[in-house]
């Protein structure tokens, strides 16, 4: 039986600077191939739990158990970098690299997996993994622009190719922070369907952030909410209203 | 509407020169009292300015035309000269993007950060002459004490910029690389690296322009190159050699900075990109 993916038992988090905690006791279980959409307003939270799922940020009391895993805190090195290896991040702010080209950006994907130098530069890289970063490049139609610098780019180029980074990196579970915030909507829902297609044919699990309800009711099987640093909805979608929805945001 | 009066009432209240305190007067009269001891010391005199101005003009005068007999020797002393700043500031950079790696904030512990960039500190404190005279004396008259000592004094120049480079990346645009299991010198090579390049080339080309005039004066002190030749000519009073010698100098130092001001516009839209 595959291990649960995420088991996040009472956790709470405090920055340094604040009195108040900003996720006090969350807890929540995702299983494989669930999709799930996180949704609160802005500031509850939402990208500092994907920090800490991801072990970027330390977090103050309970546990985290990552494909049946426990690291405490920040650090727990090659295990924690080995959860990351098979996670597929979406950050909100992209994280490219803007002088390299966007084939190169791709083969960031697997930067954690082998070879460092090979997966830096595309021109380094074996023939077939090129042809892979390439197809994933295909999907979302930016082949033609394949070898231009990622700082020539778009918003919305940017975050295509880093959904083709992820994508490329094969992953057990996709961490999107507001995957489709910079898109318009008729881009942004195809962008969403890429996302939730590819988890569905790889059988990988989804957990996206979100503030767009109808993306989260098309593209996900269960809706977790922050709202006053808790979790304050955790029901599948099948079942919710839009109105329900709509109450988190009042 | 703007009150002019009230704006005129306050520019008047601005006191405007206020008498300094005891401690001030006492630091204005140490100055003073320093830059009069300098004057004696450096023994300025009209007498001896006048000499001096008329024995310009007689060096002058000796200059002209400059010597070309050996100008075949020169040529081949003034590319000793290139080739020891060229080697010097590569090994120079080499260095230093090795240390700038390990002295980043992002990637790099920081104790190990501290301790790198308090060695590059201590190592930039020394001027190049002295580690022209500290490797002459170690390994011997000649270039490749000269190159050693440009790479010394480049590693100073360009360890400090580079680590800084490094430093300007965000903390947050390396999370998206962290978030994929990249190693700390995975997201170095794939991230740090790559922007700040620009800035990389921009130091690099700088600290090639300094080492050209560094690798001269090194040879004054016996580290090879054009130098040597320089103060030779000046020691026997052979001032039409030594004016052929300020031209090559001359033509060497423009030709460094044409060929680096050439590949700053290359490199322009990459800074404008990142």
């Amino acid at each position: 039986m595959s291990k649960t993916v995420l088991d996040v038992s009472h956790l709470t988090m405090r920055y340094e600077n604040q009195t108040n905690a900003t996720l006090e006791d969350v807890s929540f279980r995702i299983e494989p191939g669930e999709r799930v959409a996180l949704l609160g307003a802005n500031g509850v939270g939402k990208s500092t739990l994907f920090r800490i799922l991801l072990g970027l940020l330390p977090f103050n009391s309970g546990t985290i158990k990552r494909f049946g895993v426990e690291t405490v805190g920040r650090g727990g090195g090659k295990v924690l970098r080995s959860f990351r290896c098979q996670v597929g991040f979406i950050p909100q702010n992209h994280g490219l690299s803007p002088t390299l080209s966007i084939l190169s950006n791709v083969m960031h994907g697997r930067l954690g997996q082998g070879n460092v130098w090979r997966r830096c530069f595309q021109s380094l890289a074996s023939k077939e993994e090129r042809d892979e970063a390439i197809q994933c490049i295909r999907q979302f139609g930016l082949e033609s622009k394949a070898l231009s610098r990622c700082g020539q780019l778009s918003g919305g180029e940017s975050q295509r190719v880093t959904l083709a980074r992820a994508f490329f990196g094969r992953p057990k579970l996709f961490l999107a922070d507001e995957p489709a915030a910079s898109l318009d909507p008729s881009i942004a829902n195809e962008m969403m369907a890429s996302l939730s297609n590819q988890a569905i044919e790889t059988k990988a699990t989804l957990l996206f952030a979100t503030h767009n309800l109808e993306h989260a009711m098309k593209f996900s099987d269960r809706i977790l909410a922050i709202g006053n640093r808790r979790i304050r909805m955790d029901a599948a979608t099948e079942g919710l209203q839009m109105e329900e929805l709509q109450t988190l945001y009042d | 509407m703007i009150n002019t009066s009230q704006g005129k009432a306050s520019a008047f209240s601005i006191p405007r020169f206020e008498k300094p305190p005891l401690l001030g007067w006492l630091l204005l009269v140490a100055v003073l009292t320093f830059l009069i001891g300098s004057f004696r010391t450096v023994e300025i005199a009209p007498e001896r300015v006048s000499r001096g101005f008329s024995r310009v003009l007689q060096i002058g005068r000796e200059m002209i035309p400059p010597r070309v007999d050996r100008i075949v020797p020169l040529i081949q002393q003034a590319l000793v000269t290139l080739q020891i700043a060229t080697l010097g500031t590569l090994i120079g950079i080499g260095v230093s993007l090795v240390a700038g790696n390990y002295a980043c904030r992002h990637v790099s512990h920081p104790y190990l950060t501290a301790s790198i960039r308090s060695f590059v500190a201590i190592v930039r404190t020394v001027p190049e002459l002295i580690w022209g005279l500290l490797f002459v004396a170690c390994f011997g008259l000649g270039p490749f004490a000269g190159v050693l000592a440009v790479a010394a004094d480049t590693f100073g120049f360009c360890g400090r910029f580079f680590t800084e480079a490094f430093d300007d990346v965000e903390d947050r645009e390396l999370e998206g690389l962290r978030g994929l299991g990249a190693t700390p010198f995975g997201q170095f090579l794939a991230l740090i690296l790559p922007q700040s390049i620009p800035n990389l080339v921009h130091t690099s080309l700088f600290a090639l322009e300094r080492s050209v005039r560094a690798s001269i004066v090194l040879g004054l002190v016996g580290a090879g190159g054009i130098g040597v030749e320089l103060d030779v000519a000046m020691r026997l009073f052979r001032y039409d050699e030594a004016s052929t010698v300020m031209l090559l100098i001359l033509v060497l130092v423009l030709l460094i900075e044409r060929i680096s001001e050439s590949v700053r516009r290359q490199i322009r839209p990459y800074s404008q990109a990142s």
